[in-house]
């Protein structure tokens, strides 16, 4: 299990959707965002930015990177990996870390621009 | 497992087993093994039960989970567990599928675990060896299993042999993974009002008898609400006298048969599914067409015959081109 909690999504590009749901410890299951667009194109070697998540760390070390996993339609994972973490923390002993900017993306779906 | 309870459900006979329920056996964790996202929020979670008998020893413990959640759909909702001694912990030999609507919280309240063996020297619950299992009554229903069923239509279990227990705490029924709470109960049958919903209806029953047998059934039923009109013609487009059968493609067995008298006749009950038509002429015609209920509301069945052999005794072209007519340029040669 992570040690996340209270995920908050402060952006999200635009024509993407952002939903959030909540870590579950009686799953027990973590919580995640996923981001997905049925209106915008992302295209191969094309970066995008906007995404920004708030969470409470509940760790008692440092943040890690988080895991991401891409998606496709028939909700198959075709991508996954880690995210890179850029914020330097400057009181770890906190629980609450605050604006953390682009986390990454805990889980998100590409989707193709093709409009249903 | 299910595969064999299939097999026996198909005979629309499910045998009363002499197993009990046992009250005495509680689930004490459930230890998730695998998940699968299968939707958007939507995750498929496997998970090992561990139970905990605190009576007298049982055999061929078999579990089963029913939830009342509307964010949890039970896929497979039964478990076998083994034998138990009294005062041990077990955790299932296998595994129970949840489907959770991850946008609610998981409430583990909301499931309800229910246990069935047998005591030592007595035959256990239903198994792999279902058929072979004592049997001390029969339920059965005549509510066909291969046709198709109206949208809301009722479901009624008829014991023989035996009677159902008094005390509506003693049944447990599930439709497609959700608890059936509303039932009508009579010492020799339970009716399920309105049951039916538009689709796969899997039904499953648990229930005691009078004298505490434990009794059991199992089978999916398919209901609709959709209709398709329908005529049959020749290449001519005259209509044919025909028999037709409607079948659902997701359960060929599941048909229903009219005769088209040459007048367009309505079909109903069909679930929102693709559905193959058959079509047998008197003559003996045959035409076969498909349609997706709810997408489409009317067919026309093409049937054709089967022509006399062509006249013509030079049909491997050893006589050359004799009887053949040929039109345009080109060398026909006949290979060795």
């Amino acid at each position: 299990m992570g040690k996340t909690s209270n995920l908050v999504v402060l952006s999200a590009p635009l024509d993407w959707q952002a939903d959030v749901y909540q870590p579950d410890l009686l799953i027990p299951a973590d919580g995640f965002v996923d981001v997905y667009t049925e209106l915008a194109l992302l295209a191969q070697g094309q970066t995008l930015n906007g995404l920004s998540v708030f969470f409470d760390w509940t760790g008692s070390t440092l943040p890690v990177a988080q895991g991401f996993e891409i998606y496709d339609e028939q909700w198959n994972i075709v991508e996954s990996g880690y995210t890179t973490l850029k914020v330097s923390v400057d009181e770890p002993s906190t629980l609450l870390l605050l604006g953390i900017g682009v986390i990454g993306l805990l889980v998100s779906r590409l989707k193709p621009s093709k409009i249903k | 497992m299910k595969s064999a309870i299939a097999i026996i459900t198909a005979a629309l006979l499910c045998t009363v087993a002499s197993a009990d329920v046992l009250p005495a056996i509680s689930k004490t964790e459930m230890q998730l093994e695998l998940s699968q996202r299968v939707g958007r929020g939507l995750y498929e979670y496997t998970y090992a039960i561990v139970q905990e008998n605190q009576g007298d020893d049982a055999l061929n413990v078999m579990g089963m989970v029913t939830s009342s959640a509307s964010n949890i759909e039970v896929i497979d909702g039964q478990f076998g567990v083994g034998d138990m001694p009294s005062a041990s912990l077990r955790t299932s030999d296998d595994t129970t599928v949840l489907q959770i609507d991850r946008s609610s919280p998981f409430d583990p309240q909301s499931l309800t675990f229910s246990y069935t063996g047998g005591p030592p020297g007595v035959e256990g619950p239903p198994t792999d060896d279902y058929e072979e299992a004592a049997s001390y009554g029969a339920l059965s229903t005549s509510t066909d299993l291969y046709t198709f069923q109206s949208v809301n239509g009722s479901f009624a279990l008829d014991v023989s042999g035996a009677y159902f227990a008094s005390e509506a705490y003693q049944i447990t029924a599930s439709l497609n993974g959700d608890l059936v709470e509303s039932f009508s109960l009579s010492p020799t049958q339970i009716v399920f009002q309105n049951l039916f919903v538009s689709g796969e209806n899997h039904v499953v029953f648990y229930g005691n008898d009078d004298v505490g047998s434990s009794m059991y059934f199992d089978a999916i039923f398919w209901a609709g609400s959709h209709s398709i009109s329908f005529s049959v013609v020749d290449g001519n487009g005259t209509p044919v006298m025909a028999d037709v059968t409607f079948k659902l493609s997701d359960n060929p067995k599941v048909t229903k048969t009219v005769h088209y008298e040459g007048v367009t006749l309505l079909v109903t009950d069909f679930p929102a599914r693709t559905i193959i038509v058959e079509a047998q002429g008197e003559d003996g015609q045959y035409g076969s067409t498909a349609f997706i209920a709810g997408s489409q509301t009317s067919a026309v069945i093409v049937v054709k015959g089967i022509d006399a052999p062509a006249p013509n005794s030079n049909l491997d072209f050893q006589n050359g081109t004799v009887g053949w007519v040929v039109s345009g340029s080109g060398t026909i040669a006949v290979q060795p």
